[in-house]
């Protein structure tokens, strides 16, 4: 067993722990009742998302800087794990916007951006799956990941810029230490969940990678076969 | 009223949307997380040996 296996069993007993205070044992929170349980899923996930897609640009420089396909490896697995984080932020800030705010979507800065950035990476691996050439995928690629990554800062203070309908950021000062707990934890199960599929993702990328640089070029079909094609 | 507006929550009656996040966060969390565990798994197995490198009259 390597260690992104203990790691991940830990996150996903952090996050259990967590969501069942998040359900049972936080109080109702005053403004939104139920709803505002809603929060110890959504949140992590949020900071989370955007700590991968993070990793994925500092592995996307890694990648421009040192041309190895180790960093190349890391931008899929983290942008991958990213957009999957992104997608089910957005779904669940959509079923909490349903009861609070009355509306599922409204196209208020912070969730525009977020659904910005969700299309940018999926952009970022699109890219990567059309491009056949290992070395030109690694730059396109590297290069659209860092361009992706310019909406995360605009996404994380976009609430302080515009003062719009989304609050902004909380912290341990604006919050019952009876709602911090669940919340950290669930953050820490949520992290080391993430760290560890983008590991694990990140071995079976880069081994796919080493074996599609490794494979022969394949040989040139036989004069006679080509004839035999064109007359068929 | 109309009901589609920015204003027109109903906080009371929330606990459906609660149950879809947190059930929709564990499908996620789980189908992550063993896709990546059959991925490394799959790489822990011996491949299997190449048929071409076996055949003398294959293409090498």
């Amino acid at each position: 067993m390597r260690w992104e296996h203990g790691l991940l069993a830990l996150g996903l007993v952090l996050l259990a722990i967590a969501h069942y205070m998040g359900l049972f044992v936080a109080p109702e929170e005053a403004m939104m009742r139920e709803a505002g349980r809603i929060l110890y899923a959504h949140v992590p996930t949020a900071w989370v998302a955007l700590v991968t897609l993070t990793l994925s640009f500092f592995a996307a420089v890694g990648a421009l800087w040192s041309g190895s396909y180790r960093w190349d490896a890391a931008v899929e697995s983290t942008a991958e794990t990213g957009v999957v984080l992104t997608a089910l932020l957005l779904f669940q800030g959509s079923m909490w916007a349903r009861p609070t705010w009355g509306v599922y979507w409204d196209w208020d800065p912070r969730l525009t951006t977020s659904a910005i950035l969700l299309v940018l990476f999926v952009g970022v691996l699109v890219v990567r799956k059309v491009v056949e050439d290992p070395e030109r995928r690694l730059t396109v690629t590297a290069i659209a990941a860092i361009i992706a990554y310019v909406d995360v800062p605009v996404v994380y203070f976009g609430v302080k810029w515009w003062k719009s309908l989304h609050q902004t950021q909380s912290s341990p000062e604006t919050v019952a230490s009876t709602m911090v707990l669940p919340l950290r934890m669930a953050a820490f199960g949520m992290l080391f969940i993430a760290v560890s599929i983008c590991v694990m993702r990140w071995r079976a990328i880069y081994a796919g990678l080493t074996a599609e640089a490794r494979a022969p070029d394949l040989p040139e079909l036989p004069v006679e076969l080509t004839l035999r094609e064109k007359e068929a | 009223m109309d009901g589609t507006a920015v204003g027109t929550g109903m906080v009371d009656g929330a606990w459906g949307f609660v149950i879809i996040v947190y059930a929709s966060t564990w499908l996620v969390v789980v189908g992550l997380a063993v896709r990546a565990v059959l991925a490394a798994r799959g790489l822990a197995e011996p491949a299997a040996p190449d048929p071409a490198a076996q055949d003398p009259g294959g293409l090498a």
